[in-house]
This record gives C-alpha cells, sequence and structure tokens, in this order.
C-alpha cells in the first residue's frame, strides 16, 4: 500500500516503475508465449530446486478482466494458461485436467470458451507437437448447477511439456475464483494481472506461509511470483489448505453511476447488519410461536437458567436432525425444520437460539468455518459456512451446536474447532471468540492387575470426558456390548474381554465410564526365573506421532488432553521385585505440556501411575522438536518393565 | 369415451392393488431381527423381457431399517444411460409405528453423472435421493420402473442383501418370450429353503424366513455364501448390436465379430514399427515381452466409457496416437501388435478385484469388470495385465488370480481358470545383520526381497516414492521399532526378475531393555514382526477364509556387544499344521554373535467355523514367538 501512494504521488517514480514493468513484462513474454515450449524444457529431467517432485509447474498465468455492459453487467472474463513439465510416471495424473463450472438458482451460468492445448515431446532433436482433438474434450453436467469440461493430454510420457489456456466468462463478480498461486507440485513462475473495470472494486487478500507481493497499478493489479515450492501434507495440520499460497477478491463495491452506489462489505458490522437483516436469518430468530408450549414444560421443569439452557439444547438436538448441509441460514425455516425433524445447521441452530432467546437466556448465534471450509481471511459472507451458538452465563461463554446429538453444552464436534468464530449481536456489534475449548478432554484408567503364571487378568475402570466421550460415542455408534468387547479386542491383540459394561453411552451429559475385565498374555513374559510385565499394558504409546524431522506447520491438537494410567499390581506369591522403572518428570517448555511417571511399592503391591497432559489446543511449528523428543522420552519411559523373580 | 373410462378403472384397480401391497409390520419377528441391521420385508422384482432389445423391470421392496450401518439399503441409486430408462420411481418412508414421513418423487430425485474419480468421462448417469433417518427403525417402500434397451444384463436375484439383513418375503419373477431359450445358475442355494417355478417362458424364485447371518472374522465375501439367482437370455442386445449365443463358442465369435475385430486399424507406420522391434527375435515369448513393454512405456490407463465404449474397446490406431486407454483398449491393442509380431494371444474378460470372483460358465452372457491378455504357451498360460506401467511381463495379479475367466479365441469363447500362486513363491525374504551396541541401540542393514502377492504389495507401498514420503513408509513397515533413523533407504522394481527390492540402514536408539543391574533384553526379531491375531469369535456360524497363502523367510546375523555375554539360547520352534508352518532357530556362531532363521508358511484355503479357534491359537502361537527375547548379561 505504502508503494502504491508512492507511485500516484510521484510522477518519475511512477515512469521508473512503469519501464520496470515493461522490462518484466518482455523478459516473461519470451519462453512463456503459448506454444512456445523450448528445448531445455523438454530436456529437463528434474526440478532445479526440488528433485523429488513428480511434475513441475513451468508457467502459469491468469488474466482477468472485470467488464461492464449496461445489457450484461458487471462480467468476468478469466484468461487462463498453463504450462506443465511431466518428470515421471507419478507425474502423469497432471496430464488429466478437470474445469468445473456453474449455473445459479436464477439460471445465469458460467461458460469455458477457446480451451487449447498441446502436449509437447522431444523426437530426434525435434519438438514433436500433438494437439489435443475437440472430440477428447468431455462436457459432463454433474448436477443441475455443476458442469465440468474434463480432458486427457494425448502423448504424455515422462519428460513430456503439456500446456493448456482456456477463458472462462463468469457473471459470478461477487464469487471471483481464488487466485491459485501454490499447488502440490512446485511452481517455476506464475503472474497473475486483474484489470478492474472503474466500476468495481476489490480488495485482495492472501494466504499462505509465504509473503505474495501484489503490485496495485491504477485498476491493474498483478502478482508475480517465482520458484513457489510444492504444498506438502502434514499430520495434526486441521486444513492444509489454509497453507496454500493464493489470494481471495473480497468485493467492495460496485458504483454504476453517480447514483448507484452499492458497498458489498467494508466493514464486520456492515456485514452482521446484513446477515440479520435476512429472511433466512434475523428473519427466523422472531419466530416464536411454534414452540412456546413445549418451552413452557421445559421451562416448568427447570431447577435454573443454565438447567433451562442445557434442556432446550437437549430437546433440540432430539428434535431436529442434521442433513450434513452446512449454512448459517435457515432457508427451510426453523418452524418447518421443527415440525419435519430435519434441517441443516442453520435451521437448527437458529431454532435453538430462538428458543434460548425466548427463554429470556442471553444467547447469539456465532459464525463459524468449518475445518475443511478453511480459516476466513477477511469480513465476508462467503468466509463461513455454519452457525453454532454462544450461551452467556456468569461471565462464562458456553458454545452449543445441536446438529450432532452425541455432543453436550460447552463440547463442539471436531469439524467445529476452527480456531475462531465470529459472535454477533443483535444490534450488529461483534466479537472473535477462540472455538477451541480451554476444558480438558481426559482419559482416564484405574486398573486392578494379578498375573497367574500363564495369563496377566485385569480388572479396569476407563472414564472418558468432553471431545474423548464425543469420539467414543461416534465409535461405538450402532454396536451393541458385544460389539464393542470385540472392537476392544481388535484394537488390542490377544485381549480377551471377559466382561464388559459401559456408562452413559447415550447421556451425552455425562462422561463414558467403562467397566472392563479382561485377560492377555500380551504383556507379560517368563525368561529363566524372570518374570517382565509391561506395567501400562495397551495404554502404553506404541509409536511417535512425530516422525519427519522437520515441520512446515503448526501443530493443531484442537483441544487440551490429559491421559491419567493408574495400574496396580498384586506381586505373584512365589515372586520378589528385582528391578523398577523409575520415576520421570518431564516438561515442554512454558508448561506447554507435561509428563510424569511414579511407581511406588507398598507391601505387595505396585502402583504404576503415568500421566501426561497437553495444554494446548495449537502449537507453533517451532515446538515441533520438541514435542516430538517429549513423545520420545514417554515412549522409553513407557517400554520399561517391572521385573520380577521366582523366590 | 368408454374406453377411456375402462382403461381408468383399470389404472384405478391397479393402483388399490398396489396401495393392499404396502401393507408391512410394524413389528418383526424376534428371530428375524436379532442382530439385524435390517429386514427385507417384502420384495417383489419382476422382469418381463418382452423381445430381444425390450426389458421391462419391476422392483418394489419393503426395508425396515434398524441402525445406520443399514441407511445404505434405503439409499436407492438409479443408473441410465441412452439404453436404459427409468419410466418411474417413488419412495415412501415411515416411521416406527407405521406411520409415513415422507413421498419422494423422481422429480425430488439428485440427477447426475456417475463420472467419479476413477473415470476421466462416462455418460452414464444416476439418480438418487439423499434421506435423512430422523430417528430408527424406520421401514422405506420403494418401487421403480426401468425400460432396458440393452436386454445382455439381465438383473440378478440374490434376496438377502448382504451379511446382517433378515427377510420376511423376496420373490424374483421372469417372463420371456417362449422361442428364446434362458441359461441360469442358482448360486450357494443348499442350505436355503427356496421355491421355485420353471415353466415354459416363466421362471420364478422366492424364498421367506431368512434369519439375518453375522459377519464374522475372516468370514469369506457374502457373494460366495449368500444364494443367488442369474440368468442370460441367448437373444440379446447391447449397444445397438443384436446378439445370439448359445455356448461360449459362439458368445466368443458373437464378441470378436461385434465388439472387437472392427476396432483394429493399425497404421502401416505402426505395423511396421512393431516388425522392427522383434525383427531379430525368434522365441514367441521374447518377442511378447519386448511388446508388452513397448505398450508399457506407450500407453498410460485412462478410463472414458461413451456409448459402446463402455463395452467396446478404443481403436487401435486411436490408442496408438494418444497414449492413452482403458482396460479394454489397452488390452486389444496389445493383442493388435501381438498378431503383428505373430505371438497368439486372446481378449480377455474377468471379474477383477482382491476378492475371488468366476465368470460364471453356466449363463452364457456379458461378464466380467475388466480386460487383460491371456497368452497360451506350450508349457504355461501367461497372463499380462495391460494397464499397469510397473508389472513385469507375465505377473500373476491377485486381481485376476484363481478364478474362472473368459478369453476370446480364433475358435470362439473359452472358459479358462486362471493360475494361482503357491504360498511358496508368494515369498517375502529378508536378510540382515545388525548389532546391538552396549548403550541398548541397534544399527541394522537389511535387504527385503519379495515375490508373487508380496512383490505387489511392496511395489504398491514403496515405489515411486519421493525420499520423504519413502522414509515415511519405511517407518510405518518397522512401526514395532521406536525411534528410527534411515541412512540408506534403496528401493528397486527388478521387472526382470520379478521381485522387488529393498535395501536399508537404520539405527534406532533404546532398541533393546536395559535392566537395573546392567543385563539387557533383546527381541531377536528386528525385522519382521507378525504382531495381528485373528479376532475371536464366540459361537462361530460362518466358515472362514485364507484367501492367499504366504511365506517369510528371515535369515538375520546378529552380533551383541563385546562386553556382554549369552546367557542361555532358547530351544528351536517348529510347528506344522493344516494352516502352514512356522520355525525359528537360533545358532550360536561365536561369542559374541548369533544367527536366527525364521520361517512362516501360511496356506490359502477356506476352513469350517470349527477350526477357526485352532486358526487362532497357531496365530497366537507365533506372535508370542516374534516376540522372543534373551537375557545378555554385563561381564
Amino acid at each position: 500500500m505504502i508503494i502504491k501512494n508512492i507511485i500516484f504521488k510521484k510522477g518519475k517514480y511512477r515512469l521508473l516503475i512503469i519501464i520496470f514493468l515493461l522490462g518484466f513484462q518482455t523478459l516473461w513474454s519470451q519462453n512463456h508465449e503459448f506454444g512456445q515450449v523450448s528445448m531445455a524444457e523438454l530436456n529437463e529431467k528434474f526440478h532445479h530446486l526440488d528433485s523429488t517432485a513428480n511434475a513441475a509447474v513451468l508457467y502459469s498465468e491468469r488474466n482477468s478482466f472485470i467488464e461492464y455492459t449496461t445489457e450484461f453487467g458487471f462480467e468476468v472474463i478469466d484468461q487462463y494458461k498453463i504450462r506443465i513439465k511431466i518428470y515421471n510416471n507419478e507425474g502423469l495424473v497432471w496430464a488429466n485436467h478437470k474445469i468445473n463450472f456453474f449455473t445459479n438458482i436464477r439460471g445465469q451460468q458460467e461458460v469455458i470458451v477457446s480451451l487449447k492445448a498441446a502436449t509437447y515431446n522431444q523426437l530426434n532433436d525435434k519438438i514433436v507437437k500433438t494437439k489435443l482433438e475437440k472430440k477428447h474434450i468431455y462436457k459432463t453436467k454433474i448436477t443441475k448447477f455443476h458442469r465440468t469440461i474434463s480432458f486427457t493430454m494425448p502423448n504424455v510420457y515422462p519428460g513430456s511439456v503439456i500446456e493448456y489456456k482456456y477463458t472462462k466468462r463468469s457473471p459470478f463478480f461477487g464469487n471471483i475464483d481464488d487466485i491459485i498461486i501454490q499447488r502440490n507440485i512446485p511452481v517455476k513462475h506464475t503472474k497473475t494481472l486483474f484489470k478492474i473495470s472503474n466500476k468495481i472494486t476489490y480488495n485482495f487478500i492472501s494466504r499462505g506461509s509465504l509473503k505474495i507481493p501484489i503490485i496495485h497499478n491504477g485498476h491493474t493489479t498483478s502478482m508475480l511470483m517465482t520458484d513457489v515450492p510444492a504444498l506438502k501434507e502434514e499430520g495434526f495440520v486441521g486444513n492444509i489448505s489454509n497453507y496454500q499460497l493464493g489470494v481471495r477478491l473480497e468485493l467492495v463495491s460496485t458504483q454504476i453511476n453517480n447514483l448507484l452506489r452499492k458497498n458489498y462489505t467494508g466493514s464486520w458490522t456492515s456485514i452482521a447488519k446484513d446477515i440479520y437483516k435476512s429472511k433466512y436469518f434475523g428473519g427466523q430468530l422472531t419466530k416464536k410461536t411454534f414452540f412456546k408450549d413445549k418451552l413452557k414444560i421445559l421451562k416448568d421443569n427447570s431447577i435454573s437458567e443454565k438447567d433451562l439452557a442445557n434442556k432446550i439444547f437437549k430437546f433440540i438436538k432430539n428434535k431436529i436432525t442434521w442433513n450434513n448441509v452446512n449454512s448459517y441460514f435457515s432457508y427451510t425455516g426453523i418452524e418447518k425444520s421443527f415440525k419435519e425433524g430435519v434441517g441443516n445447521t442453520a435451521d437448527i441452530n437458529l431454532a435453538l437460539l430462538a428458543m434460548l432467546n425466548e427463554a429470556g437466556l442471553e444467547a447469539y448465534p456465532v459464525l463459524i468455518s468449518t475445518v475443511s471450509h478453511g480459516i476466513p481471511l477477511f469480513p465476508s459472507k462467503d468466509g463461513f459456512n455454519y452457525v453454532i451458538v454462544a450461551y452467556k452465563t456468569n461471565n462464562e461463554i458456553l458454545l452449543m451446536d445441536a446438529t450432532d446429538k452425541k455432543t453436550r453444552v460447552g463440547v463442539l464436534p471436531e469439524r467445529d474447532l476452527n480456531v475462531r468464530g465470529w459472535l454477533i449481536y443483535p444490534d450488529a456489534t461483534s466479537e472473535w471468540i477462540n472455538l477451541f475449548p480451554s476444558k480438558y478432554s481426559i482419559i482416564k484408567t484405574n486398573t486392578d492387575v494379578i498375573i497367574n503364571d500363564s495369563r496377566v487378568n485385569a480388572n479396569m475402570v476407563r472414564s472418558r470426558s468432553n471431545n474423548f466421550a464425543l469420539k467414543y460415542r461416534k465409535e461405538v455408534e450402532a454396536k451393541n456390548l458385544e460389539e464393542i468387547a470385540s472392537w476392544i479386542e481388535e484394537k488390542n491383540s490377544d485381549v480377551n474381554v471377559v466382561k464388559i459394561r459401559v456408562n452413559n453411552i447415550n447421556l451425552p451429559d455425562r462422561d463414558i465410564t467403562e467397566y472392563i475385565r479382561f485377560d492377555t498374555q500380551s504383556y507379560h513374559e517368563v525368561i529363566g526365573r524372570e518374570l517382565y510385565f509391561s506395567p501400562l499394558l495397551f495404554m502404553q504409546l506404541s509409536e511417535n506421532p512425530f516422525k519427519s524431522e522437520k515441520r512446515n506447520h503448526p501443530i493443531f491438537y484442537n483441544f487440551p488432553r490429559i491421559h491419567h494410567d493408574i495400574v496396580t499390581l498384586i506381586i505373584p506369591t512365589n515372586y520378589s521385585i528385582k528391578s523398577l522403572p523409575k520415576p520421570l518428570k518431564i516438561e515442554i517448555r512454558n508448561n506447554k505440556g507435561n509428563y510424569q511417571y511414579t511407581i511406588t511399592q507398598n507391601g505387595n503391591l505396585i502402583k504404576i501411575e503415568s500421566k501426561m497432559a497437553i495444554n494446548l489446543p495449537v502449537f507453533p511449528k517451532e515446538d515441533y522438536l520438541e514435542l516430538k523428543s517429549f513423545y520420545k522420552q514417554i515412549l522409553v519411559k513407557q517400554a520399561e518393565k517391572i521385573v520380577l523373580v521366582r523366590n | 369415451m368408454p374406453k377411456k373410462t375402462v382403461a381408468t378403472l383399470i389404472l384405478f384397480l391397479s393402483f388399490l392393488q398396489v396401495i393392499a401391497q404396502d401393507y408391512f409390520r410394524t413389528t418383526i419377528p424376534e428371530h428375524l431381527s436379532k442382530n439385524a441391521n435390517a429386514v427385507v420385508q417384502f420384495e417383489n422384482y419382476s422382469i418381463e423381457l418382452v423381445s430381444q432389445d425390450k426389458m421391462l423391470i419391476h422392483h418394489k421392496a419393503a426395508i425396515t431399517i434398524f441402525n445406520k450401518n443399514a441407511d445404505y439399503l434405503a439409499d436407492l441409486t438409479l443408473y441410465y444411460d441412452k439404453g436404459n430408462r427409468i419410466n418411474q420411481v417413488s419412495m415412501i418412508f415411515y416411521d416406527r409405528y407405521g406411520n409415513r414421513i415422507k413421498k419422494v418423487k423422481k422429480k425430488d430425485f439428485d440427477d447426475y453423472s456417475a463420472t467419479g474419480s476413477a473415470n476421466l468421462y462416462t455418460d452414464n448417469r444416476v439418480i438418487h435421493y439423499n434421506y435423512v433417518p430422523i430417528s430408527y427403525p424406520y421401514t422405506v417402500v420403494y418401487e421403480y420402473e426401468k425400460h432396458h434397451k440393452y436386454t445382455a444384463f439381465i438383473p440378478q436375484w440374490m434376496p438377502i442383501r448382504s451379511y446382517e439383513v433378515g427377510v420376511i418375503n423376496s420373490s424374483y419373477t421372469f417372463s420371456y418370450p417362449p422361442d428364446f431359450k434362458i441359461q441360469k445358475v442358482e448360486s450357494n442355494f443348499d442350505d436355503y429353503e427356496i421355491k421355485k417355478i420353471i415353466s415354459k417362458a416363466l421362471i420364478k424364485y422366492s424364498i421367506s424366513n431368512i434369519e439375518p447371518i453375522k459377519e464374522e472374522a475372516l468370514s469369506p465375501s457374502y457373494f460366495n455364501i449368500l444364494p443367488r439367482v442369474k440368468l442370460a437370455s441367448n437373444k440379446f442386445h447391447l449397444a445397438g448390436v443384436d446378439g445370439t449365443a448359445d455356448n461360449w463358442k459362439d458368445f466368443g465369435k458373437w464378441m470378436h465379430n461385434e465388439l472387437l475385430a472392427s476396432r483394429n486399424n493399425l497404421s502401416q507406420e505402426t505395423v511396421l514399427k512393431v516388425k522392427e522391434l522383434i525383427k531379430d527375435v525368434s522365441d514367441p515369448m521374447e518377442r511378447a515381452r519386448i511388446i508388452y513393454e513397448y505398450v508399457q512405456n506407450k500407453t498410460r490407463y485412462i478410463s472414458v466409457q461413451v456409448e459402446i465404449g463402455g463395452w467396446q474397446p478404443m481403436m487401435t490406431d486411436d490408442v496408438d496416437r494418444l497414449g492413452y486407454g482403458d482396460c479394454k483398449a489397452l488390452t486389444f491393442y496389445t493383442k493388435a501388435l501381438m498378431d503383428v509380431a505373430e505371438v497368439s494371444s486372446f481378449y480377455t474378460a474377468v471379474y477383477a478385484g482382491k476378492n475371488k470372483r468366476n465368470i460364471e460358465k453356466e449363463v452364457i452372457s456379458v461378464q466380467g469388470n475388466h480386460a487383460f491378455l491371456c497368452l497360451p504357451t506350450e508349457k504355461d498360460t501367461i497372463w499380462l495385465e495391460c494397464t499397469s506401467q510397473k508389472a513385469p511381463f507375465g505377473y500373476k495379479n491377485s486381481f485376476t488370480d484363481d478364478r474362472d475367466v473368459l478369453a476370446i479365441t480364433p475358435e470362439g469363447g473359452k472358459i479358462i481358470h486362471t493360475t494361482t500362486n503357491r504360498p511358496e513363491s508368494n515369498l517375502q525374504e529378508t536378510i540382515a545383520s545388525y548389532t546391538i551396541n552396549s548403550n541398548g541401540s541397534i544399527q541394522a542393514d537389511a535387504e527385503v526381497k519379495s515375490y508373487g502377492t508380496q512383490y505387489v504389495n511392496h511395489l504398491y507401498s514403496f515405489d515411486g516414492l519421493s525420499p520423504k514420503d519413502l522414509d515415511t513408509k519405511m517407518k510405518d513397515y518397522f512401526d514395532f521399532i521406536n525411534n528410527l533413523n534411515f541412512s540408506k533407504i534403496e528401493v528397486t522394481n527388478n521387472k526382470d526378475s520379478k521381485r522387488y527390492e529393498e535395501s536399508v540402514s537404520f539405527s534406532a536408539d533404546n532398541y533393546t531393555l536395559i535392566n537395573s543391574d546392567g543385563s539387557m533384553l533383546l527381541t531377536l526379531n528386528a525385522l519382521n514382526r507378525i504382531s495381528a491375531v485373528p479376532k475371536r469369535v464366540k459361537d462361530r456360524k460362518t466358515p472362514f477364509e485364507i484367501p492367499r497363502g504366504y511365506q517369510d523367510i528371515d535369515t538375520y546375523t546378529i552380533n551383541i556387544p563385546q562386553n556382554y555375554g549369552l546367557v542361555e539360547l532358547p530351544k528351536p520352534i517348529s510347528i506344522d499344521n493344516e494352516f502352514g508352518t512356522y520355525s525359528l532357530k537360533i545358532e550360536k556362531r561365536s561369542e559374541t554373535s548369533l544367527l536366527y532363521t525364521r520361517t512362516i508358511l501360511l496356506n490359502k484355503g477356506l476352513y469350517s467355523k470349527e477350526k477357526y479357534e485352532f486358526y487362532r491359537k497357531f496365530q497366537k502361537q507365533i506372535k508370542k514367538h516374534e516376540k522372543l527375547k534373551i537375557i545378555l548379561k554385563k561381564k
């Protein structure tokens, strides 16, 4: 932005920069003209910076114009051009392409025109070009609103270069395709140019872990980058596309003539106002009569405000089943959804909100973007795809999502746990709130163990709270007790579940408690006179979740957690202790996590206690090596055995 | 006018009948609902073959769904294309009390392209309705009518849809012109009481009161257990082509003449090129190998299915020019090149997949979901998978092994059984040496060679990965060792020897357990440990199957620290039973060196349920021995 000001204020700088840009232009146009594939490109055997790449984008270009005609209004014209090098057999998937385009409910449609494509190969020191034939371009109507054009390039082999270009004309000027800079193969050169009519304005908002140089010059905005590394997947990352370099265009305003100015975004307040004004949102919150009778009954039966909130939540989540559709607009309407028992996210959670408000409880909608939808970059309606409810009581905010019958007040399904949500008040003021729970999710086990000669017999009580309980409920859904036992046996090979009882599976308000009696031969061994026992049984950590040496992205746990295991072993009568593991206490810097292992002997009892706490929902990537070594130390400690010797 | 009234009345009457048939129970007998995810209350499948190119299908069913595992049975997905039309379809959903919740008409269905991630394009389409169950149980009653021009595929009857599904009543009626000949195969009928009426122009089956069968660990595929009827007509139609066949010979001729022969238009240039490739080679097998590898380098697999292209290969010259094709196209192209090279080969249809499924020889009809190439030789038959760029020449693939297939020979169609690998040839051989240091760390060098089905497991796991992904995959392969650090990972797809080779070197801290007296506990098997034991099954009802056998042979030279000594070596172990063999031996080479050899061989087989516990016991013993430890005493 500062650069832009300089350009316009000082003429000579402007000239300089224009010359600079022109210089760039000629330099770029030399080898990137469509069809001008060079021998050097065909000869290239691997990517100069990433020799492991299966393919690379040699050049990608997007020229976009936003035009206005009185006849059609605004139209977006996107000219795409891409040249890809295939290095090996694994890279051949880059010969297949699919272009999506859409129609909306009013019949406005996007069109794809002038698709041209060719493959280039080297044969006897000559460049051989094979064009993609028209009859091998397939147009598919996927649904009423979604069409694709798909094609695969002819004659593609390791070493080939392919190139294609096409133009997309779209009436959807408020929803321009993101500018994609990074892909899962390296990109050598990428250039994007936006020429925008003076009747319309956009904000360019970038995302990703590198800085994207966005240069504005009058009505033209350009982005040039070279040597963009491939985007690579990592575990514990949430949604990797949050880190993909790219730019999203936010429509700010249109002004067709002096009178007709229309603002689309700008402030959070205006968006909040718009959303509340919508008949699918604010309009729904005024509908109250249909649940009046039910609310009265719930009110009469509750002992406190919090209890009432809880009862309303339970009532709604059991009353309306989620149809797996995400939205913060209630298109069906809360009343109809209530009657039919099916609805999208907004149908359900706005019904919940309306009922809470009608009951006189302080509750507000929170717009969120689910994990798969990415993190919202700027104030915009498209940044969100979901709505939940915040209930304020005693200076505490309790979040609710009634789309999942297995949750409770204050526990959100994992799809919701995407950093932060936007709480909007009816007066259109708003605030960001943390979606990651501050409450720990805890798995606690307490096990009594007796060793017979050939088998270990154990009695275990295992409890799970909050998100761990939710996970468990999902895993055992539609399983009876016998099947749960069998599932436990399957996860822990050679464990025989003799008896099992599970409390509270269908009472999401409470923690899950399992009572499991089992026997096993997997956790002890007799070698000569000595007996080796692995005290943590199947609670022992079996592998380090972090295996790679480096980390590019933050580490997402999504909720703070504790694994707490207590094992009490009765020493068999004819044995005595030979050696016991030593206690251990370690911590991740600033107490972001800690681990404690203690072992005590009392008469013929040995008590082992292991407790690991992860105190943050997200760790910065800088903490990676420390986390990895934290797990390494825990693995070593937990692998230690109690050694008993026969008298 | 009067005519119309009568018509209306008839229409109305038939309507009444339909409504009356809607009757279903809101309570289902306990013996049918116990262990059931769903119960088919009634099902009437009626198919009328009107003429060679006209078949009317009417299907109506009422199914009660008890939990989400069976939601798929209420999920009606109907395919259609140019030859098959959906005339009408409706679904009605009822709650547990029999109250109607929702009625869905044709216009409420989603209509979309059947192009998925596996296809670049297909002109097949589907309609589908996404019902959100509000509570369980619920009952769906659906009914549809389809009009098929393509009569080559007559829908089969499989009254018990899957494991854990009960049936109250199901019937299947097939009528046909009396001058047509219908072939049929009844599979897995033995344990069921099935009523049938077979008369001129009409075939009818029905079954009732079937208790659900629970799927158990290692149960055979339900397809091979549950009763099933498949029919075919000797006169049929497919994508504009009529066919008549009373035996496989004629059917093969029809396929050759109508679907294949006209697809070969190799250019003279290509013919010359092929001749050039093999000009100095006289051995037909060597010629075949050269051509196969030429095709592998020249083409890649892409699925495009347009109209008859669903059944017919692309023109061979198109494959040659474009460098891609689907299984039919690539197989037929390879065959065309083999013809030029004067190597005899047969285009072959198969049901491909890990679960073995035969082309049903009793019903002469268009079958299979894949094509590959058969190369008859004097002593053996060689099978070529033409869609793979990696498979070695003549590699026996577990996607097409051990099953009946249909080969199109010059004399007509022929059912052939593909070869099975003996367990010994599905070999994984690990030769390694490792050193234990006095701090408990391990340093190992290992060579792993895999053949047969194990070849393909290793190929799919390790081939073509970036070094980073290879590192991750290797860490998964050795997941019983923590803190792994690889200093070398080399993988080779040795096509000539039909084996996959890995050569790795790694180290890991804390491999052994050090006791407080300084002695160390060493788990001898450091490189290839089997740790899974088949699940316990109470009161087993179904037989169990080990679909493929294999053999692992491991030989490790183990060096222990100089300042440590061996206390006592375990005795050799040898187990031998009908499931296979396991043996293990530890020999002392020197004061600080051991030789560990271990062999496991597992046979394929279908076993009675009574033997399951023995099999589990065998696997448990193996698991125990895999973790065999010795104590190293500090000197």
